[in-house]
């Protein structure tokens, strides 16, 4: 929930950094000054919603996994890697085991 | 009942094989409910059971189930028959089995759970070499079939027959490098027909991947055992008694005492 909620702040606030630029402009050329660059917290504002969609997008789309590729099978025993359920067969002793 | 349908889940997407948990949880909670609120997971859980059922030998639990998804199934799909011929194959009924895998192969040549199951059916039956030619034939069309190669090299130690089940396990490393458990069952294999140098090499691969896994470092030390020229393993076999050593003490340390003298045992013979 939090990273929904952290996600549209920043989609939100990207959105509004946009729209405020595109005004900064109207403004620059209504009163017929040069066009420098932007104001600094325009700026800081999209950097810092960006920062904020990143976090929660990548938060919100699934697990991390280890970067070690050999962490994946490290704590699997014989028992679940050996499974093989295509070939399972059935006349082994769980036949005497479970009556 | 929600906490069983996640664990049914996670035994089902991790390849667990604890056929006897599962069969509990069905009888203590799952069957009392109406598991129609589940929606597709339903036939999902229905078939997890089923195949538990078989391996745990409760036919009756095993019928109910495969009721349920052939009433809603019906005997068009090709799932099911292959369900209907497992609970055949358990029962001991073979021929009728057979027939079902035969007409499913007839209107598709190319279904690979087929071919896998008339492979289990020859293992049943245990014609162990007629299923290794089938299993042989089935691995020329999809050479990149991770269960039959460790299949195959099972049936290859069934007849014990090493050197082939060594080219087995080989493939196997080649599909998947960075298991620790293949370098080790490769290792164990050319330990087994006196290759002393490969094995302890793939025994040190093995640890490089896990170095947790005991057998692997058991290995080792067994490996210099049995090789002839040893003066030049003494300082790893040094590092690796410590390595087992430590291992005990922090797991088991009532044994230490016999595991050390053991140890001492098998490097200074």
């Amino acid at each position: 929930m939090g990273q929904k909620l952290l996600l549209i702040i920043g989609l939100l606030a990207l959105a509004h950094a946009g729209y405020s630029a595109a005004q900064h402009r109207v403004f620059v050329r209504l009163t017929e000054q040069q066009f420098e660059r932007l104001p600094t917290d325009i700026i800081v504002q999209t950097l810092i919603a960006f920062l904020a969609c990143c976090i929660g997008s990548v938060q919100l789309f699934g697990k991390f996994k280890p970067i070690l590729i050999t962490a994946e099978w490290q704590n699997k025993t014989w028992d679940t890697i050996g499974n093989r359920p295509s070939f399972m067969t059935f006349n082994h002793r769980g036949r005497k085991l479970f009556h | 009942m929600q906490s069983a349908i996640e664990k049914l889940r996670k035994y089902r997407e991790e390849n667990y094989r604890s056929h006897d948990e599962v069969i509990e949880l069905w009888k203590t909670v799952l069957s009392k409910h109406n598991l129609s609120s589940l929606g597709d997971e339903k036939w999902l859980v229905l078939e997890q059971v089923f195949k538990c059922a078989l391996h745990c030998s409760q036919q009756s639990i095993a019928f109910e189930c495969l009721e349920q998804l052939k009433k809603e199934f019906k005997s068009t799909s090709h799932r099911v028959s292959v369900l209907n011929a497992m609970y055949d194959e358990s029962i001991g009924d073979y021929e009728k089995a057979e027939q079902v895998y035969s007409t499913l192969l007839k209107d598709n040549e190319t279904d690979a759970t087929i071919h896998k199951r008339k492979i289990c059916l020859l293992k049943e039956q245990n014609k162990i070499r007629d299923a290794i030619n089938e299993l042989n034939t089935y691995l020329e069309l999809y050479q990149v079939d991770q269960e039959a190669w460790g299949e195959l090299c099972e049936l290859y130690l069934l007849e014990h027959d090493y050197a082939k089940a060594a080219f087995c396990a080989e493939e196997l490393i080649l599909i998947n490098p960075h298991n620790h458990l293949n370098h080790e069952r490769y290792a164990s294999i050319c330990y087994s027909y006196d290759k002393y140098e490969f094995a302890r090499a793939y025994y040190f691969s093995t640890i490089k991947f896990n170095p947790n896994n005991m057998r692997a470092l058991y290995g080792i030390l067994l490996t210099s055992a049995n090789m002839k020229s040893r003066s030049a393993n003494e300082n790893s076999n040094k590092i690796i008694k410590e390595q087992i050593l430590q291992k005990y003490k922090e797991s088991m340390p009532d044994l230490l005492p016999f595991v050390e003298k053991t140890l001492q045992n098998l490097i200074s013979s």
